[in-house]
């Protein structure tokens, strides 16, 4: 990259601010619009009641919940990328690292949403934050319920700091380029910055922190929602596994809906000498590894369930795969294939056949290979929620109980409309926001020398130790 | 504002009584007086927010049940068995429990109508009478006046009589399909005793049975099922069981609830029967008959064993041992009813049970005569049929339907249709709408039994008053014996002018059962007294000694001629709608059929084989045509159905009784042909074959089960007679680990210390007795009456999304013929270490101090993660916001919240119950003592199944028999929790069901 | 009070330039404040590897989401005791994630503002200059080193003189 220079940098990040092409309003246009089916099919299942969804006795939880550990999941990348891969010193993080930040806390707000449109009572859904009420009753801070409120609201508390404290410098470079309207905005955001490295110290030791408060929260959080499921008894979900499981599941979806949206985006706004395809290659790399330890659990899960001993365990396990027991019954049949079959075999397709080919350095290396990959990946993380959370519902303790799913228009619309929310989000947020970071950039870069050499170091001799705190 | 009237009307209705059974007053007038409701008056014991109880009959069916009903603020809500009846002795089955629905039918007849055309025209109620008495008066020969009702029981039947006559009216009719003809016309024959006898079933070893539907609607089931379990259930103390045999070629619940099932051609069982017969005779050489031995040989001498085997297709080896039993039994009883003798041969089949009752010397131990049962005072098949062509002949011009609908229950092959066409008058005084009413020309809307005054004498000693628990709910309805009344008086009859109301009438009749049961002293007391009790009961001592007439060994029974091409034609009877009437309650629609677990419909029984060899799977759409006709219904793949034979019950496929009965299902009778047995006149409806083909379209079948096998889970658990009497625990337990309190070995042990305000003074818990249990689902109503359970519809069930909090869950072990359908009530578990409680976000769940998992409705925000969470997956959520259709709002219990939509619900041991128990006797200043409370499903069971109780009372009946290890004696051998390594700790203890064979439950 | 700022700045475009000159000063003890595009370890060795106590700030508030984490719960628990399925009424395993939770909460947003506000107090310290040409000038935001000092007229000239030798771009004085 050493042929770029600093204002180089301004220069092409800040023209990705510019007027864009009608293109871009068209997606806008068609995201937004199933933002709208989204918000009214909600509307409509409130005023008429969750019987609409296609959740039912003894299945308590359907499409909301995937989507919600799909959401959170996707979330995950974000920080890991600005922050855990900050902490690793990755060299590939700095032109990725912005984008995946706005998409994870997107992400983490469209995942937000899914709580409240699952419960029965929405317009009660405050009940769920502890507060002092007339009678002070509290909530049950046992209930993983709970655990949830807590893990997601600071997740996408500490997400958006982080977001906007990574954002300040480059805030400021802008408003210093901006006029009008803008450069009010921008100068009010970047909480006036300037470059004395007096702001700079605090900034550089304020962002480590930061990020090491945010390292162990990308952890932390997908085991805690991993934990609504294992802490309950239902076979299926019951399993010690679940947390690392859930986190590597999670890093998988997130890089990958990075994969998705990098690729276009560095050619829509032609940023390829930025995010280069090793960039690219380094996220494939990490894909593939969090591909088999996903594919690892998927193998775990079967062997304890057979292990273990344990008939409802195993009854499930042999569920997911070949479908309804064998009874003997003329009346009942054998391996009769459902919802829960073809939803476990699209997620092992996804997950684990179709991320092979990143094997080779070619398919690595290929933006529209790792793309139609990604989103491969994406639907196979979706289904392989679904598969943890219905089918596992669907063939639990009492037979006679036992139940089928069928998916209904208001949750596909509902669904539907997170996607539109996620992506209207991103695109508004590609025009106000540089989708690179600039000052980061440049920390990358060689810095303007006037002596070629950089082995020179002239301030050497009159460099002395000192402390801020003497005086 | 109708309210308020009907609310005044209240202090009228309880002008005097007791408290807890309450006697009322006349209430066939309107009350002038206004009374605020704010004060009541003096003389009237009525307390805003206490029930007042009354007691009365139930009209559901012939049967007669003792019967209390709860009123609260006037208004029906609840309707319980009358403890102090000597029939049911507290207890009800579904339909009783329904009744209050069939009071608040929203298909209710509201008000006087006379049809212009094709429309209904709204008269006020006097020119409805009017009309009523001219259009008797209009007739010229009077006897072409013709009176048709539903119910003739107690003094009803002679005041029918009486009024008809008086109008020279032909005489009535009462009409029921499933009437006892031949019995009464076989024991004519046989012992020349023209009644149902009483059988004591309780009182046999071995019952032996063809047919008879008696655990679901035969004679009296209520009855019929502890009688049954009193001989059938294994008794802890003395380890007596005894065994149950079933014969015929379907099995239902009752078939279902025997030990040992015997296949047979439909048809040919009274060859069975016969060679039994046979077989005992020479086994006991005629111990029993004396003189007849001789006879009787002869006459059985064609019937061997061998024959009968090969005819019926049964195994030989199977009757020998059941002829072996039966010989040895001491004594055993023969039972047949139901479809099998619904034969034109039917009577001769009952002379045949009569005989191998009479050779076994069972009749006097377990058959006994003189006991006049009145639980069939219908008129025969034949009387009907005769109307019916006069009908058609134009010699009938005027009808009275009351509470009687030909149009229904009628085979669509007697005509009946155009029949009713040719007659130029129809008068309905039926209180609902239905068939035959939807064809009337005048409608004077009768009152329900819950509105009237009545009375029944189901069998001697037992008079049974009907009296109004409420005043009629619509102002423009009158009781169809005031009506007549009214009518006689504007003719100017002058035979009831003593009696001017039924009331006085009744009072009149009572006079003279007050003679009859020698009770002394002035009749306002006796009567009094009676209507508190509910009636007078008296045990009657009764000879009932009878020796056998030659005659009866006329007939040469063989194999039933069943006509036509194709499969045998089986109609059952609906356990949950019987004939059809109450088919109009959705209670009755909605709780599943135990055996097959169908709501909302039709099906039709079919065995695997056959269907396999016609190509038929499960829920397959089927036609089905007989030369009478045809219908189209799904296939529902039952073991328990003979190859030859498609069993399809009655009861639906209405086409005016209103929306919850319309639509659903199809009526059998329209297959059948118009026959009847020509010694009894009975209607015979096990009379033709049947071509069945699959219609290629899907069959709308709703199920509750999914999975039809446990798998080895352990939810129902047997064992054999043998282990049980050994006494030995078929899961072993260390002796240690009883010490926790609960058999199973806690790796963390209860930490009771560290959760404050465990189960203080009481931990309510309950024992289940398979064993006892024979699904009779009286107790899944008496949920949905107390608890104001939701009813969502055929879809919805469908869907998954019913509502019970107490289901009868059934799972099939076994195949072929030899196959085994396990019933037992499956409810809220009240866990001591609940899985749903913990997962709760804002504690809408959580463990009381008595040792509920208390449910708090309006704290729910329906997060659904405790039904999740829930083993036995008894919650349920609302997931619309449910509607009563008007009035069935007006049953509701207002101690009970009616959920709204987004708020899971679920079984709390009808909290509501307790804490009126506790606050009384808080009042008293005491604990509550055993048994002072008891939750619906308790009160309601007739088998005595369920106990309820506190488990924190080492003495209490629920402790002794869960034996929790709390009493040093305890002992499991048949206690066991469903799903114990799951460490729920539940607070109900089920009992195995004891078996003669071995049930093989591996996965 | 605001004193009026005394000194002179310049610009370089040379990374190197910039930190030996910060180097001086440094050595010298002048009051000087170095501008830069992003961070560099040049300048920050040049400026003798300064540190902040920011982390200190960030202890505090962790520690104090900690305390929360498990207070919170447990008085709320026994505040109105509902047992749930024989769990402890005081369950400290479960209290452990909200504890985590909110030392992950209060300690990070503590962060995030102690940054901007340290930032800011720094400006009381080491002014900068308010002249509209200083205002005017952006490209310290983009492709510039700047470095600021605070002396006073007399030790101007020296001062500009050691920026003019290290090839400063410009250098303003501002009296």
């Amino acid at each position: 990259m050493s042929a770029i220079s600093y204002s180089d940098v301004n220069a092409d990040i800040l023209r990705t601010l510019e007027r864009p092409k009608p293109a871009y309003f068209l997606l806008l246009i068609g995201f937004v619009t199933a933002f709208a089916i989204g918000v009214i099919s909600w509307a409509i299942q409130i005023d008429v009641g969750l019987g609409l969804s296609g959740i039912s006795h003894p299945i308590g939880w359907g499409f909301y919940i995937t989507n919600f550990v799909f959401w959170i999941g996707i979330g995950h990348a974000g920080t890991l990328i600005s922050a855990v891969f900050f902490l690793t010193r990755a060299p590939w993080r700095a032109p990725v690292y912005r984008a995946a930040e706005a998409m994870t806390v997107f992400a983490v707000m469209t995942a937000g949403l899914f709580p409240l449109i699952h419960i029965g009572r929405v317009w009660y859904g405050y009940w769920l934050i502890p507060y002092p009420n007339q009678r002070m009753l509290w909530t049950n801070f046992k209930s993983p319920l709970m655990w949830d409120v807590f893990a997601v609201t600071t997740y996408l508390t500490i997400s958006v700091t982080f977001f906007m404290l990574g954002l300040i410098p480059d805030l400021a470079s802008m408003r210093d380029s901006a006029r009008g309207i803008r450069k009010f905005l921008y100068s009010s955001l970047a909480l006036g910055w300037n470059y004395s490295y007096q702001q700079w110290l605090h900034y550089a030791r304020g962002y480590l922190i930061l990020a090491a408060f945010a390292a162990p929260l990308v952890f932390s959080v997908h085991s805690i929602v991993s934990w609504d499921f294992a802490m309950a008894m239902i076979p299926g979900w019951h399993t010690t596994i679940f947390a690392p499981y859930f986190v590597a599941g999670a890093i998988f979806s997130g890089l990958a809906m990075v994969i998705t949206i990098m690729v276009p985006l560095r050619v829509v706004f032609d940023l390829k000498k930025y995010v280069t395809d090793h960039v690219l290659q380094s996220l494939a790399r990490v894909i593939l590894f969090t591909s088999f330890i996903v594919g690892y659990s998927y193998c775990t899960e079967f062997f304890i369930a057979y292990y273990s001993g344990v008939n409802f365990e195993r009854a499930i396990f042999y569920f997911r795969p070949f479908g309804e027991p064998g009874s003997g019954l003329p009346f009942y049949p054998e391996g009769q294939m459902g919802f829960a079959q073809i939803a476990f075999f699209i997620m092992f397709f996804c997950n684990v056949i179709s991320p092979l080919p990143l094997w080779r350095w070619k398919v690595r290396n290929n933006a529209i290979a790792l793309f139609i990959i990604s989103i491969l990946i994406n639907i196979g993380m979706w289904f392989e929620r679904f598969n943890i959370v219905v089918s596992s519902l669907s063939h639990d303790f009492n037979p006679t109980l036992w139940g089928t799913y069928i998916p209904t228009p208001v949750e596909c619309g509902i669904t539907l409309g997170s996607f539109g929310f996620f992506f209207t989000m991103f695109l508004l947020f590609t025009r106000a926001m540089p989708t690179l970071a600039i000052a980061e950039v440049k920390e990358m870069l060689t810095p303007p020398y006037r002596q070629a050499n950089h082995d020179h170091v002239p301030w050497r001799e009159y460099a002395t130790e000192r402390s801020e705190d003497k005086d | 504002m109708a309210d308020g009237i009907r609310r005044r009307d209240l202090f009228k209705v309880i002008a005097a009584g007791g408290a807890t059974t309450a006697a009322i007053a006349a209430c066939a007038d309107k009350p002038e007086k206004l009374i605020p409701y704010l004060l009541p008056p003096e003389n009237i014991e009525f307390v805003p927010g206490m029930p007042l109880d009354y007691a009365t009959t139930c009209m559901e069916c012939p049967a007669n049940c003792g019967m209390v009903v709860k009123t609260r603020e006037a208004r029906a809500i609840k309707a319980e068995g009358n403890p102090d009846h000597p029939i049911n002795q507290g207890a009800l089955c579904m339909r009783g429990q329904a009744s209050v629905q069939t009071h608040y039918n929203p298909a209710r007849l509201q008000t006087s109508m006379q049809r212009d055309g094709e429309t209904w025209k709204q008269i006020p109620w006097d020119a409805a009478e009017t009309a009523f008495a001219n259009a008797i008066k209009a007739v010229g020969n009077k006897s072409q006046i013709v009176y048709m009702t539903g119910n003739a029981s107690g003094t009803r039947g002679g005041f029918l009589d009486k009024w008809l006559s008086a109008m020279g009216a032909s005489p009535k009719l009462v009409l029921d399909p499933l009437g006892q003809h031949n019995i009464k016309a076989a024991n004519q024959l046989t012992f020349r005793r023209a009644e149902i006898p009483q059988y004591r079933i309780d009182q046999a070893t071995l019952l032996v049975n063809f047919g008879a539907e008696f655990l679901e609607t035969w004679l009296n089931p209520v009855e019929n099922n502890r009688l049954y379990t009193t001989m059938h259930a294994y008794d802890d103390a003395t380890k007596r069981k005894g065994r149950f045999v079933q014969v015929g070629p379907h099995v239902a619940l009752t078939g279902a609830n025997a030990d040992h099932w015997i296949k047979a051609k439909p048809g040919s069982e009274p060859l069975i029967v016969l060679a039994l017969a046979r077989e005992v005779l020479s086994r006991t050489h005629g111990r029993a008959v004396g003189a007849d031995r001789d006879r009787l040989t002869s006459y059985l001498e064609p019937y061997t064993l061998e024959r009968a085997a090969t005819e019926s297709g049964a195994e030989a080896e199977a009757l020998r041992k059941l002829d072996d039993d039966f010989a040895k039994a001491e004594p055993g009883l023969a039972l047949a009813g139901g479809n099998l003798v619904a034969t034109t041969e039917g009577t001769q089949f009952q002379i045949a049970v009569n005989l191998l009752n009479y050779v076994a010397g069972n009749v006097g131990r377990t058959v006994l005569f003189g006991a006049s049962r009145q639980i069939d005072l219908s008129s025969s098949h034949a009387e009907v049929e005769a109307v019916v062509k006069r009908m058609q002949a134009g010699e009938v011009k005027l009808l009275i339907v009351d509470g009687a609908n030909p149009l229904y229950h009628l085979p669509a092959s007697s005509q009946i249709a155009g029949a009713l066409d040719k007659v130029p008058t129809i008068v309905s005084l039926s209180s609902a709408w239905d068939e035959t009413t939807s064809k009337a020309h005048l409608v004077l809307p009768g009152a329900t039994f819950l509105e009237r005054w009545g009375d029944a004498f189901p069998q001697r000693g037992v008079y049974s008053l009907v009296q109004p628990v409420m005043a009629t709910y619509y102002p423009d309805v009158k009781a169809a014996e005031d009506t007549l009344l009214s009518v006689s008086a504007k003719l100017g009859d002058a035979t009831f002018k003593a009696t001017p109301t039924y009331r006085d009438y009744l009072r009149q009749a009572w006079q003279q059962v007050q003679k009859e049961v020698g009770a002394s002293g002035d009749f306002e007391a006796f009567w009094r007294t009676s209507l508190q009790k509910g009636g007078v009961f008296r045990t009657v001592s009764f000879s009932s000694s009878v020796r056998l007439n030659p005659d009866a060994l006329s007939g040469k029974p063989g194999v039933a001629k069943i006509a036509g091409e194709g499969l045998v034609l089986l109609p059952t009877v609906s356990l949950r709608h019987r004939d059809g009437r109450g088919a109009s309650n959705p209670w009755l629609q909605e709780i599943c059929d135990p055996v097959s677990q169908v709501v909302w419909g039709s099906w039709a029984d079919i065995n695997p084989v056959t269907a396999k060899k016609m190509g038929i799977a499960h829920g397959d759409m089927l036609r089905v045509k007989s030369p009478m006709g045809e219908v189209e219904l799904p296939a529902y793949l039952h073991y328990g159905v003979h190859e030859d034979a498609i069993a399809i019950p009655m009861g639906e496929g209405h086409t005016h009784s209103g929306r919850n009965a319309d639509g659903y299902g199809i009526n059998v009778l329209d297959l059948l042909p118009n026959a009847a047995d020509p010694q009894s006149g009975e209607f015979a409806y096990l009379t033709t074959r049947v071509q069945v083909e699959r219609t290629g379209k899907p069959g709308y079948l709703v199920q509750l089960d999914h999975s039809p096998r446990q798998l080895g889970r352990g939810i129902i658990q047997t064992q054999t007679v043998e282990q049980a009497r050994a006494g030995e625990n078929t899961e072993e337990h260390d002796p240690e680990e009883m010490k926790h309190g609960h058999p199973y070995f806690d790796f963390y042990p209860l930490r009771e210390d560290q959760t404050p305000g465990y189960h203080h003074t009481y931990r309510w818990g309950m024992t289940i007795d398979t064993e006892r249990c024979t699904g009779c689902s009286a107790c899944v109503a008496a949920c949905y009456a107390e608890n104001n359970l939701a009813i969502v519809g055929k879809t919805r069930v469908g869907l998954g999304r019913e509502m019970p909090w107490l289901t009868i869950e059934r799972f099939i072990e076994g195949e072929g013929d030899s196959f085994k359908a396990l019933m037992q009530p499956m409810l809220c578990q009240q866990c001591g270490n609940a899985g749903c409680e913990p997962v709760c976000p804002v504690y809408a769940t959580y463990h009381n101090q008595e040792g509920l998992n208390a449910q708090i409705y309006n704290r729910c925000v329906g997060t659904r993660y405790c039904s999740n969470n829930c083993p036995y997956k008894v919650r349920r959520f609302n997931w619309f916001n449910y509607e009563w259709e008007a009035p069935l709002n007006m049953q509701l219990n207002p101690d009970v919240t009616v959920r709204s939509k987004g708020v899971m619900e679920k079984c709390t041991f009808c909290v509501q119950r307790i804490a009126r128990a506790r606050r009384t006797a808080n009042g008293e200043g005491r604990d509550l003592r055993d048994g002072e409370v008891t939750p619906a499903c308790v009160q309601t069971c007739p088998t005595k199944a369920l106990t309820f109780g506190n488990l924190a009372d080492p003495n209490s009946a629920v402790s002794k028999k869960a034996m929790r290890g709390r009493n040093e004696q305890d002992k499991r051998v048949r206690q066991y929790e469903v799903f114990p390594s799951l460490k729920q700790h539940p607070a109900i203890t089920y009992l195995r069901k004891v078996t003669f064979e071995p049930i093989n439950q591996e996965a | 009070m605001r004193k009026p700022f005394k000194g002179l700045w310049a610009s370089f475009p040379y990374l190197d330039d910039a930190a030996t000159v910060a180097a001086k000063l440094q050595q010298d003890g002048s009051d000087y404040s170095v501008l830069s595009p992003c961070p560099r370890h040049e300048l920050y060795e040049a400026m003798g590897r300064p540190t902040s106590r920011l982390p200190w700030i960030t202890l505090v508030f962790g520690a104090l989401g900690i305390f929360f984490g498990y207070g919170f719960p447990s008085w709320t628990a026994l505040d109105w005791v509902l047992p749930v399925s024989q769990k402890p009424i005081v369950g400290i395993p479960a209290f452990t994630i909200i504890g985590f939770e909110l030392m992950v909460l209060l300690g990070g947003i503590s962060t995030a503002l102690s940054v901007v506000l340290l930032g800011h107090f720094e400006l009381f310290r080491h002014k900068l200059p308010h002249s509209p040409a200083f205002k005017a000038y952006n490209r310290f935001s983009n492709d510039r080193f700047g470095i600021v000092v605070r002396c006073e007229e007399g030790d101007a000239a020296a001062m500009e003189q050691l920026m003019r030798q290290y090839s400063a771009e410009e250098v303003v004085r501002e009296f």
